[in-house]
């Protein structure tokens, strides 16, 4: 059987080996090469490529298609209504992966001190410029006047672009701590690389939905919260424990209370380590779970400083919660000198 | 690098563009009502009555921004989205049928199957390889108390998650008889019960769906009934308006397994009924009580218990189409257990009840729903009305509804009334047609002017 080497315009390539009476869409599909195409007839032009040998990828006889006798010519061919006769080269003038990391403009549309040491950062995406991402995912920001980038993940959904928002901690220092609150402004541009992480929800609507969140590790939770609030059928039983560490931490309260409003199914607990504020518990967001009580087929979302993720995953595993139900997202990586919203689990 | 190009703002970027979720500062309790423009879907409601579509007949309808095509077969409906997913046309405005099983597009002959929507065959190109791999969606239907009832959901709504028909409807009595005693008034009969009558009318309001549903029950708003024909020759005492006089005098319907709604205490202590204004000097002079009570249910479904008459309620709906026209339905339920009592029943119907009710008094709410409705239309109105108290039963509603809607409905791109001055739009109203809720047919495939809207020509 004839090979066909299929480039993409990110670098990937794909060996596709076809039998000539066989559509070569169907061989490649099957061989995992990432075509797009849609009406499979020749008419729709999806899946158009270039060859570059002569006799490789080559129109089937007899079948009509919309290509144009000079395109042919050309060296265009339609993956659907090709056969592959001999070895070939062929180029998509497309990237394998639509969903790789991009890198990306975006104006600061808002910059909202949610506490003391939280804000609330709302950015639109440039002209041209698009970033798919899955609600729990993070990028990578620029800093303005620094070479310096710094992991933050998104409090909002995809359902929200070009508009992405992110909760960030401000530290006493740091480079976008420093930039937040120093020179931040509407209109400046930042550089987004991205989405990273696989911090997501994993789509059960049957079992219970059990989310975490210590300080601004609310903000992926906050965006997969969304999500399923916006998901077509059914909501499972949900619980969201967040907490700070103080009261003059606390944020977004307001939000959570709402939310718990428009979803009935979901119970907010919200905790306060230090001080007291109104409608707040005292103590950990772990203290406000009770872990014995939970269903063994519960999932869990971790996500806030690495000392709460592990003591949650501890009580978790104790309770019965089996690890391959618990999905974290660790804060805080060592390179980005302790600031940042989200990173990889190590 | 070469390939470097200048950043710019979106040429779109608008500052009222709605940001979702945590940053939404404008976020009042009831921000998804605000949102639900184009109403809730994944919710049953009514698309026609049963006599409106006879064996074989196919209909085209809008609901939610929806458009919906139905078929009666060997006595069963079946709803099918209708836009074909070839080139997006109406199936419903050309109807054409092959066999008892599918419809197909009257266009390029794309066959659907209604029962699951598959994209069986299509005519002129039987082997083309898109065949049984797409299709459209289906809309649950249920058939009750003379009324075809669809389930309008998005496209991947699962199956199993579609809720009985009955979470809903309003709720019934006696069974909730002593949750919310009526002790003047006999038991509400119900869409559902065995031998209930429905007779009603729907037709097609300008306003927003909310508008309208607000009003169906909003103990403030019977002053412009004051007037009607049929209160005044009935001499009754309906009062200049109803004031709430304690905190329960509304008590939200939440029940897990049910239908999400909120009843209204009226005529008990609860609600005080202002009879007289002496400022102004304007007195009730009625003497004969119209007592009632009104209950309203997700997706926007009012019960006027005890009305216009004993032992008959009213139901409405206020079906969204767009975002500026509902179907306003409006029946009466009635146990009729002899056809003596149902031939009695439709006289009266005829005679009084739809002439004087359901036309003279209840086109007095359409005036009033389409003098609200610009003061909404761009959004702003909901932020700057001045509420009073008898509004807690608004806001209560507003409330409610945030919490347990199943969905709020966006305009997918490409239905009638999305684009507000199509060409077609306009020629339509040209030509003295008010955009509706029916599919346009076309009546005579050799002429151009025979459009028709539930046998209207052109």
């Amino acid at each position: 059987m004839p090979t066909a080497r299929c480039h993409f315009s990110d670098g990937q390539v794909f060996d596709v080996q076809a039998d000539p009476g066989e559509a070569f869409l169907d061989a490649a599909l099957r061989a995992g090469a990432p075509i797009r195409y849609q009406c499979r007839s020749g008419s729709c032009l999806s899946c158009a490529c270039r060859s570059s040998a002569e006799g490789g990828l080559c129109m089937r006889p007899g079948v009509a298609s919309s290509l144009l006798p000079g395109e042919i010519a050309d060296g265009r061919r339609l993956s659907c209504v090709g056969q592959l006769l001999a070895d070939d080269e062929l180029h998509f003038d497309y990237a394998s992966n639509d969903s790789g990391p991009a890198k990306v403009s975006a104006f600061v549309d808002n910059i909202e001190w949610m506490a003391d040491d939280a804000v609330r950062l709302r950015v639109e995406l440039a002209e041209g410029d698009w970033l798919d991402f899955k609600p729990g995912q993070y990028v990578r920001i620029g800093i303005p006047g620094s070479e310096e980038t710094r992991s933050y993940s998104m409090s909002t959904t995809p359902a929200a672009l070009p508009m992405l928002e992110f909760m960030i901690r401000v530290l006493d220092q740091g480079v976008m701590s420093d930039y937040l609150r120093q020179r931040a402004q509407v209109d400046d541009v930042l550089t987004l690389t991205g989405p990273y992480g696989g911090f997501r929800w994993d789509g059960d609507r049957q079992s219970p939905q059990l989310f975490i969140a210590g300080g601004t590790g609310l903000s992926p939770i906050a965006s997969i919260l969304e999500q399923i609030r916006a998901t077509s059928g059914r909501k499972p039983p949900m619980t969201l424990s967040f907490g700070c560490a103080t009261a003059d931490n606390l944020f977004a309260t307001d939000y959570l209370q709402l939310l718990a409003q428009w979803v009935p199914s979901l119970d907010v607990k919200i905790s306060v380590q230090d001080g007291t504020r109104e409608g707040a518990l005292s103590g950990t967001p772990l203290d406000a779970v009770d872990f014995e009580a939970l269903a063994p087929d519960t999932r869990a979302y971790l996500c806030g400083p690495p000392g709460m993720i592990q003591a949650a995953a501890e009580r978790l595993r104790a309770a019965g919660i089996p690890g391959d139900q618990i999905y974290q997202e660790q804060f805080t990586p060592s390179d980005e000198g302790g600031e940042g919203g989200a990173a990889p689990c190590p | 690098m070469s390939n470097e190009k200048p950043v710019r703002r979106r040429s779109s970027s608008n500052g009222n563009a709605k940001p979702e979720g945590p940053s939404s500062s404008l976020a009042r309790e009831y921000q998804p009502y605000i949102d639900a423009e184009w109403g809730f879907i994944n919710h049953w409601y009514p698309a026609l009555f049963s006599h409106e579509l006879e064996e074989d007949e196919v209909e085209g309808i809008q609901i939610a921004g929806r458009q919906i095509v139905l078929r009666r077969v060997d006595g069963k409906v079946f709803a099918l989205k209708d836009q074909c997913i070839h080139r997006g046309v109406r199936l419903s405005a050309q109807p054409m049928c092959f066999n008892k099983r599918t419809i197909s597009c009257w266009y390029h002959g794309f066959t659907y199957n209604l029962k699951s929507g598959n994209l069986d065959t299509i005519v002129g190109n039987p082997d083309d390889p898109l065949i049984n791999t797409t299709g459209l969606t289906t809309y649950p239907v249920e058939e009750a108390g003379g009324i075809i009832f669809v389930f309008v959901r998005e496209d991947d709504f699962p199956d199993e998650d579609v809720p009985p028909l009955s979470h809903d409807l309003p709720i019934r009595f006696p069974e909730s008889s002593e949750r919310f005693p009526h002790p003047l008034w006999p038991a509400a009969p119900s869409l559902l019960d065995d031998d209930v009558v429905t007779l009603g009318i729907h037709r097609t309001g300008e306003a927003n769906w909310r508008i309208a549903c607000e009003n169906g029950f909003d103990n403030a708003h019977i002053l412009i009934h004051k007037d009607n024909t049929i209160v005044q020759a009935n001499n009754w005492v309906l009062p200049l308006g109803i004031r709430p006089a304690s905190d329960d005098c509304i008590t939200p319907i939440e029940d897990e397994d049910g239908p999400k709604g909120l009843m209204q205490w009226l005529f008990t202590d609860r609600w005080e009924p202002i009879l007289e204004n002496k400022e102004l000097d304007v007195k009730v002079e009625g003497i004969n009580s119209r007592l009632y009570r009104t209950s309203v249910i997700l997706p926007g479904v009012l019960l006027v218990e005890n009305w216009p008459e004993e032992n008959i309620a009213q139901i409405e709906w206020y079906v969204p189409i767009t975002d500026d026209t509902y179907e306003y339905w409006e029946v009466l339920v009635k146990h009729c257990p002899t056809e003596q009592d149902k031939k009695d029943f439709e006289y009266r119907f005829d005679t009084v009840y739809q002439p004087l009710a359901l036309r003279g008094f209840n086109d007095c709410d359409l005036h009033a729903r389409e003098a609200m409705h610009d003061y909404y239309a761009d959004g702003s109105g909901w932020y700057n009305e001045q509420l009073v108290d008898t509004d807690v039963s608004a806001i209560t509603w507003r409330k409610l509804a945030s919490r347990h809607h199943r969905g709020i409905a966006t305009p997918p791109p490409g239905v009638q009334g999305r684009e507000k001055a199509s060409s077609i739009r306009l020629r339509s109203v040209s030509e003295g047609r008010s955009p509706g809720y029916f599919v346009e047919k076309i009546d005579d495939l050799n002429n151009h002017n025979s459009a028709t809207v539930r046998g209207r020509k052109r």
